[in-house]
């Protein structure tokens, strides 16, 4: 066992150091500035009061607890970033360590290399363990070391939120071994894991939303609430949480005994009788990525919609002055708040457009990597060709969740934000973002053509324009580099245009490069 | 020199290097059109490496790479739109069907016998309705193999394209090589199952440490290797036996109790037989070199 675990460890070590340090500096990064958002404590009770009543701020971070202590403002807006984030990683880690490895072949090898039937398992669970117990590490030193120094923070609560963290991606982790033992594909267990974080999260928002806190309860995502971090930091839901987690294993142990290697409880179709009429990489990319864009358009349009939505309150709170500090206030500071907020739909709705493009293009690099990219360029078409068909795919999702979440917000936006010509701006602040989405496909696309090995760098100016865009302006960054992040809405046509050139000389580069260099397998 | 010239492939000190290792180093390979031509070498010689030079999928550090008359660096679409490949490692897309991985690669490549593929279907016995995530290594060889075979192509590049297949499906394989032949196509292939190749190929390019090692025809190559012969001698003619053996220096023994077990080059077969028979041999047997031995004794220096 121990070599395995050693196996892993060394396997794993890259991505769980990038996801510790993600955690890690959102954690020590955005503390500081709740202390010194606002100006003195009459203008934080005002903020908090409206933060309390505000239907989409409840619906998005669930109840602020009194008195809105800058640690309490930290614990449920960026607690509610931290768990989410480490609950899409134990979505993921869980795929790869159970149904990934077994499509690959690594847990035959494992189990053939004198290792028992539940070796591969057990080692996943210890792998999730000493990964959750990190994360809990890391954003309870992040918050801790600020204890005394920033109102609200001290150790109990510290360890009670790094304590959340933790069990919050080991529920989620957990969850997902389950339903990777039920389904037969890592692409199915991972739409399932993304299907029953969304549920935990509707749950969580419906506790709070409806006001039935024992909903709480029975989803992950309700455990930060329940807990209440620098608040009651409660420990009885964390103790619950961990014997909830000892008992999914115990259930994953037990489905995994009942079932043979690479098989699976539910069943689905292995046969279809369709032809495929493909002549191009491009239309071979959109058909394999077809299902899959399909869920990120509509789930961006309902989600963008559904937010917007929700603004009514909290922008008329901001027209009358009263909603100027924390996150949201910071992205509804200066000029009209409608308009404002949304421009922050629009961005928010652009962040999760380009987080699909990059991962449609990336597709690119995998091919190749893993083998049919090989044979698709021994078909006689050039690797540019099939760098671009990926492209082509990102662009059409880009394009396609702009243009219906546009159209779908400027419906609803009149019945949430008052003032002329709210439906032509909702349409305008979202659609406007196409050259940000554009200028941000550019570098995975270069560094594909380039170095695939380096590919996965083309998330860094995705991440720089996210934290810019999001927490430039509450972090006291110049508004000069804010403006220059690719999220900022482009006005005019000098902008756009400049972006367009950066676009297209990037990937023209990146076009070039890829049948300029050998294929990189393996 | 160009594709009319009767040469598909030509390749004349041929250099890979990754970073500072060199897979191929001065490699020279010629294979003329309508022929097999087999390419042998231990693992990690750099047969994978070269076939895809071939390929344009990696850009050669020296020297010069024709096929089908073209440079494949400069032109790898117009070489592989000729080229049929199948690569050493199969990984297919697992989310579709063996038949719309076949409607790929046949839509992409624009050119392909749908007759032939219907044919090749059913020869290998193929399920071509089932995802390919639920396909043994060997069903997925067959998906690429059949793409390979059914594409209108002028030249097949195979790279150990048997390893999954069972016996049966291994000679389906051979017939189709030959019937691709018979239709005027050439084929390299590239194979550690040494009697397929000596079945399949009329020649072959033997290669060591990216460096060639041998290449020619089958035939002259059998000629040129050693034959194994064995007899029985009588015992009074053991010493006579020895010295004229011994004149010849031909390697191998006569035991006491007068058993002969030797080895001859092509070259010097019939004398030693004349002698054998003149010293009163009896029992003499005479087997031709094989490309067994010949490449066996390559593989074996290789492994040192």
């Amino acid at each position: 066992m121990r070599p395995l675990l050693g196996l892993l460890a060394r396997r794993y070590a890259a991505w769980t150091t990038a996801w510790l340090f993600i955690v890690g500096t959102l954690v020590v990064v955005t503390l500081p500035a709740y202390a010194s958002t606002y100006p003195d404590d009459g203008a934080r009770r005002v903020a908090v009061e409206l933060a309390q009543k505000n239907a989409a701020t409840t619906l998005l971070y669930g109840h602020l607890a009194d008195p809105g202590s800058p640690g309490q403002m930290f614990g449920w807006e960026i607690g509610t970033f931290v768990t989410l984030l480490v609950a899409v990683l134990g979505v993921l880690m869980a795929v790869r360590l159970t149904r990934v490895a077994e499509q690959e072949g690594t847990i035959e090898i494992i189990r053939s290399a004198g290792l028992g039937h539940l070796a591969p398992l057990t080692a996943t669970f210890v792998v999730l363990a000493v990964v959750g117990a990190l994360l809990g590490l890391v954003s309870a030193a992040g918050v801790g070391l600020r204890a005394g120094k920033v109102d609200g923070v001290d150790w109990a609560g510290s360890l009670a939120f790094g304590s959340v963290v933790a069990l919050t991606f080991l529920l989620m982790a957990l969850i997902t071994v389950i339903l990777a033992q039920l389904l037969p594909t890592a692409w199915s267990a991972r739409v399932a894991g993304a299907l029953a974080l969304a549920g935990g999260f509707a749950i969580r928002a419906a506790a709070d939303a409806q006001d039935h806190p024992w909903l709480h309860r029975i989803t992950p995502l309700g455990l930060r609430a329940t807990v209440e971090p620098f608040t009651s930091n409660s420990p009885v839901p964390l103790v619950v949480s961990f014997v909830v987690v000892i008992l999914l294993a115990v259930v994953a142990t037990a489905i995994e005994r009942s079932r043979e290697l690479g098989g699976s409880i539910l069943r689905v179709s292995t046969t279809r009788v369709r032809r495929l009429r493909v002549s191009s990489p491009l239309a071979l990319a959109w058909r394999l990525g077809r299902a899959t864009t399909l869920w990120w358009v509509a789930g961006i349009a309902l989600g963008g919609a559904l937010f917007t939505a929700m603004g009514s309150s909290v922008v008329e709170t901001a027209r009358q002055g009263q909603l100027s500090g924390g996150f949201l206030g910071s992205q509804l500071a200066g000029g009209d708040p409608g308009s404002a907020y949304l421009g922050f739909i629009g961005t928010v709705v652009a962040i999760v457009v380009v987080a699909s493009g990059i991962l449609f293009t990336l597709e690119a690099v995998t091919e190749e990597r893993r083998g049919p990219g090989e044979y698709l360029r021994a078909t006689g078409t050039s690797p540019a060709r099939v760098l671009a068909g990926h492209l082509g795919v990102a662009l059409i999702v880009s394009a396609l969740a702009l243009g219906s979440t546009a159209a779908l917000i400027a419906i609803v936006a009149p019945q949430a934000v008052s003032g002329p010509g709210v439906s032509g701006e909702a349409f305008q602040q979202v659609i406007g973002q196409w050259s940000g989405v554009l200028v941000l496909l550019a570098p995975p696309i270069l560094l594909a053509g380039w170095s695939p090995r380096l590919a996965w760098l083309g998330w860094i100016p995705y991440a720089a324009g996210v934290v810019l865009a999001l927490l430039g302006t509450l972090l006291g960054l110049p508004q000069a580099l804010i403006d220059l992040g690719a999220f900022d809405l482009a006005h005019g046509v000098l902008t756009p245009l400049i972006r367009l050139t950066v676009f297209a000389i990037t990937v023209g580069v990146g076009l070039r490069a890829v049948g300029r260099r050998d294929l990189t397998p393996g | 020199m160009t594709a009319t010239d009767g040469l598909v492939i030509e390749v004349r000190g041929l250099v890979k290097a990754f970073e500072r290792f060199r897979a191929v180093d001065g490699l020279d390979l010629t294979v003329r059109r309508g022929e097999v031509h087999g390419f042998l070498g231990p693992n990690g010689a750099g047969k994978s490496t070269t076939l895809r030079v071939l390929l344009g999928l990696y850009r050669r550090s020296a020297g010069t790479v024709r096929v089908l008359g073209l440079d494949p660096a400069t032109h790898p679409a117009e070489v592989t739109r000729r080229v049929s490949y199948v690569p050493g490692e199969v990984a297919l897309w697992p989310s579709l069907t063996g038949q719309e991985v076949l409607d790929a690669l046949a839509g992409i490549r624009g050119a392909y016998d749908p007759a032939v593929e219907k044919r090749l279907v059913a020869d290998f016995a193929l399920d071509t309705r089932r995802k390919v995530r639920t396909y043994s290594k060997g069903n997925r060889q067959k998906v690429l193999l059949i793409a390979a075979f059914s594409a209108r192509t002028d030249l097949l590049v195979l790279d150990e394209p048997t390893s999954g297949l069972d016996p049966l499906m291994e000679s389906l394989f051979q017939r189709c090589v030959h019937e691709a032949v018979a239709r005027g196509r050439t084929v390299l292939l590239s194979s550690h199952i040494l009697h397929e190749v000596e079945q399949l190929c009329g020649a072959v390019t033997i290669i060591k440490h990216g460096r060639l090692v041998e290449s020619g025809q089958v035939a002259q190559m059998r000629h040129l290797g050693a034959s194994s012969i064995t007899a029985t001698v009588t015992s009074d003619r053991i010493g006579e036996v020895r010295a004229a053996l011994s004149r010849l220096a031909v390697p191998g023994s006569v035991s006491d109790a007068g058993s002969v077990d030797i080895r001859v080059a092509g070259a010097d077969v019939n004398a030693v037989l004349g002698l054998l028979v003149s010293g009163d041999a009896e029992a003499v047997t005479c087997t031709p070199a094989t490309l067994d031995n010949l490449f066996q004794r390559h593989y074996e220096v290789a492994a040192r």
